[in-house]
């Protein structure tokens, strides 16, 4: 950042802009959630989102700039073309469908294969299909953004925990970004302040 | 995370390249294909305990909340069970054993909530928000009145048990298939057989004053659409029963059957596509191995015999496919043609279609040996392996996801799988081209002349003269016989030809040359085929050219006995060069008292190298004493 952007940011009419993508599979809530973040604007109850919708709103010295992504299987390819804008992802996980758990992450363990996921991961065995968080992780424009994952609908019984669902998708081995799991409730707000600050300050380091 | 991406960041671009070359080399292989490339394991349960074919299990949104729900009904435990994602919902108890199971939207109402059908005997037990909501009751079976007059009979005492019985087996013999009674007649002839008295008589004791009310067994049902063929849209309901009938039943109008079809046989599964009012067809899977089409309300005469026991049929807008016994799928086109097959590497068990977004006319094919195969049409597109046989497949939208595949297998486990949404199911490149490389040599036109004015007045004149130029042609055949007849004859009385027979004898004669010149040796042969010996002949070799010069030309033969063959040698020598007539050498045989000639034998010279003439005078000088030998040898055979 050069001095004079300094003096802009620190003095300069506005504030400073960051585009955010909002992804995750269908019905996971993020609509909802961005609903949720809109300070006192008029609050509508989500419907499926068709393509994408963009909000702002501030927080803190920034101001954010949501793409909330449509997370139905015919929109999903449109994520990708996005990715190149975006600086920091919000991935929202409904942690009470276990049953498409496996569209977000495909796991090594039901594969039956013995994948070193460190790095050191056997060059002949190609893994076989990629899931929707590790074609996302995977993609070049993406290297170094922050992902901030939402462990949402915490109110349902029988949903995952925060860690389980971390265990699940297998973050610990994300190694070269900053990444957050919140657990979180879209009906209610809870939980979405803090990983939304979580997410300003890693942008402003 | 990127040098993660790098080492296991193949495109499914790349990926799918591997499988169709695969693909191409051997469609056997099926351990080759990674089931993981395009099929994610949702939810597995080996001890989920369900024992249901393909036509127990439904995907309905049972509650109208657009959550689609597992819905089983198994027939070893009675129950129908509900699953909501991974989690077993609900359980009830039915009160029949089910033998199928359908979901059919019905009502008008705005909320669209499907009614469940689990059709068990003779009933469809019809629920709605899971509740009991309607049993539909197949109508009585129609009897003939003389049957009633003989129960009618029986409960006034009229007639004695003996007597019914025999009134009864006169009634059952009058139907060649013998199913116009009864079960409860059918049962007292059977008592009448074996049965004591005392037992018969509380049989119909019981009978008494009750009418014969009987139904058939329900064999199959399946919904079709009204008049549009989306999802929520009314549907009716297909009805096959075991006495080979076919009955449409309208859910709106209270379950009332609107229309009934009569079948040759009774059927197994029904297939339906387009919707009642506006169009439709049903492929209906007779007990006899023979496919039925029904189109509009009325059975066509078109049968397919299919020679062998089928298992599953599929009928699409653009074809039919039928998965038999003898590990073969056929594909008919909608004209009823045979179009394609394709052969299983084991028994099939269950088929079932599907259709994505992308992909539409794909079959899924359980088989016996746990393999789930995927086809798009006719073409592989990828193999999942179980360990255990496949009992049952369903494709559909589970919950929130469209492409899901329901899988069951023999020990009752539950597999739910989906389709990832990067998978690539078309045929590779290679096969597809395959494929069209095949069809173009059907297509490709015999290269047929254009008619021209000649043909088109050949044909014409043909066509109106037939009996003309038959008779002209037979006329010159008769022409042609006979005057090569009378050249045979000529040839053989004038001696020009090889045989000759007369009526006490027949002689062949043989002339052949050797050597390479310029000397040579002739020899010919003669055999006398007849029962006589001929006596008095006489050869002589006869020639054209002067260049040749024969040491004998002529010989007495005194006698020729039948069936012995003699042979005459003589050396001939080429001087000069000799032309192309003039190799002739001519050997006529006459006999003694004629100078006609009775047969005779051509042999040619070969051509003669002039070089090797210079050596002549050498060869002449030895000429004499050899073959006076030979002569006298011959003069000998012929005097023996």
């Amino acid at each position: 950042m050069g001095f004079l952007s300094k003096l802009a940011a620190l003095f300069g009419p506005g504030k400073k802009k960051v585009k955010i993508l909002v992804v995750g599979l269908d019905n996971s809530g993020k609509s909802t959630i961005i609903q949720k973040l809109k300070p006192n604007a008029e609050k509508k109850t989500a419907v499926p989102t068709v393509g994408f919708n963009m909000e702002e709103f501030e927080k803190g010295s920034l101001c954010f700039n949501v793409f909330d992504m449509s997370g139905a299987n015919r929109y999903r390819s449109l994520w990708e073309k996005y990715y190149n804008d975006a600086e920091a992802i919000v991935f929202v996980v409904d942690t009470a469908d276990k049953f498409r758990m496996c569209v977000v992450k495909v796991r090594m363990a039901e594969l039956g294969m013995s994948l070193n996921r460190g790095g050191l991961a056997d060059k002949t065995v190609s893994l076989p299909l990629k899931d929707e968080l590790e074609r996302m992780l995977s993609h070049a424009a993406l290297e170094k953004v922050p992902i901030l994952f939402f462990a949402n609908k915490k109110d349902v019984i029988n949903a995952m925990t925060p860690v389980e669902c971390a265990k699940y998708l297998e973050l610990e081995s994300i190694q070269t970004r900053a990444w957050q799991i919140i657990h979180s409730n879209g009906l209610t707000g809870e939980g979405l302040s803090t990983g939304i600050d979580w997410l300003a300050q890693t942008l402003q380091k | 995370m990127a040098a993660e991406a790098s080492t296991s960041g193949q495109g499914p671009g790349e990926m799918n390249t591997g499988t169709t070359e695969r693909r191409a080399s051997g469609g056997s292989d099926a351990a080759k294909f990674n089931e993981q490339k395009f099929w994610l394991n949702a939810f597995t349960d080996r001890v989920a305990n369900i024992y249901a074919r393909s036509d127990c299990i439904c995907l309905c949104d049972v509650f109208g909340d657009h959550d689609k729900r597992l819905v089983v009904v198994d027939a070893s435990q009675k129950k129908l069970k509900l699953w909501k994602g991974t989690t077993l919902e609900a359980e009830l108890k039915l009160v029949d054993n089910p033998v199928a199971l359908c979901s059919v939207y019905g009502d008008n109402s705005k909320k669209r909530i499907p009614a469940l059908c689990v059709a068990a005997g003779p009933h469809i037990y019809i629920y709605r928000n899971l509740r009991a909501y309607y049993k539909f009751t197949l109508p009585d079976l129609a009897f003939s009145d003389k049957e009633k007059q003989v129960w009618e009979g029986l409960a006034e005492a009229k007639l004695s048990i003996e007597q019914a019985c025999d009134q009864l087996v006169v009634l059952r013999e009058e139907d060649p298939q013998g199913g116009n009674l009864s079960q409860r007649s059918n049962q007292l002839i059977a008592m009448s057989l074996s049965a004591g008295r005392d037992d018969m008589q509380s049989f119909v004791a019981k009978a008494k004053g009750v009418g014969i009310h009987e139904q058939t067994a329900i064999t199959c049902i399946c919904s079709i659409p009204k008049s549009v063929e989306d999802e929520g849209s009314q549907e009716s309901l297909l009805v096959g029963t075991e006495n080979g009938k076919l009955h449409v039943i309208d859910p709106v109008k209270n379950f009332e059957i609107v229309h009934t079809i009569d079948l040759p046989s009774a059927p197994v599964q029904l297939a339906a596509t387009g919707a009642i009012n506006v169009e439709y067809k049903v492929v209906v899977l007779g007990r006899d191995a023979k496919v039925y089409n029904v189109v509009d309300g009325q059975l066509t005469s078109h049968v397919l015999d299919l020679h062998t026991s089928p298992i599953a049929i599929i009928c699409s807008s653009k074809f039919m496919a039928v998965g038999c016994m003898n590990k073969t799928i056929y594909f008919y086109n909608l004209a009823g043609g045979l179009v394609h097959n394709i052969y299983l590497p084991d028994h099939l068990t269950c088929m079932e279609s599907f259709s994505t977004e992308h992909y539409s006319n794909m079959i899924t094919v359980g088989l016996k040996n746990g393999e789930i195969r995927m086809y798009n049409e006719i073409l592989l597109c990828s193999v999942i392996k179980l360990k255990e046989p496949i009992r049952a497949l369903k494709f559909g939208r589970f919950g929130r996801e469209d492409n899901t595949l329901v899988v069951t297998t023999s020990s009752g486990s539950l597999d739910i799988k989906i389709l990832a949404r990067a998978a690539k199911l078309k045929p590779s490149a290679a096969t597809s081209k395959l494929l069209q490389e095949q069809v173009p040599e059907q297509d490709v036109p015999l290269n047929i002349p254009k008619k021209t004015r000649v043909y088109v007045e050949q044909t014409k004149r043909e066509r109106e003269k037939a009996s003309e130029m038959h008779k002209g042609f037979q006329r010159d055949l008769c022409k042609l016989r006979l005057s090569t007849a009378r050249a045979y004859v000529k040839s053989i009385t004038s001696g020009q030809g090889p045989i000759w027979s007369s009526s006490e004898a027949s002689i062949i004669t043989n002339a052949s040359i050797f050597g390479l010149g310029p000397d040579f040796k002739l020899e010919f042969t003669l055999e006398n085929n007849g029962m006589k010996a001929l006596h008095d002949l006489r050869a002589t070799i006869t020639f054209k050219s002067k260049g040749i010069k024969l040491e004998r030309s002529q010989f007495n033969i005194s006698t020729l006995l039948p069936s012995v063959q003699y042979s005459f040698l003589t050396n001939l020598r080429c001087t000069s060069s000799v032309g192309t007539e003039e190799q002739q050498l001519k050997v006529l045989i006459s006999r003694q008292e004629s100078c006609v000639p009775i047969l005779s034998a051509i042999v040619k010279l070969p051509v003669v190298d002039q070089e090797e003439q210079d050596q002549e005078p050498f060869q002449q000088a030895d000429f004499g004493a050899s073959h006076h030998g030979m002569d006298s040898k011959a003069d000998m055979l012929v005097m023996g």
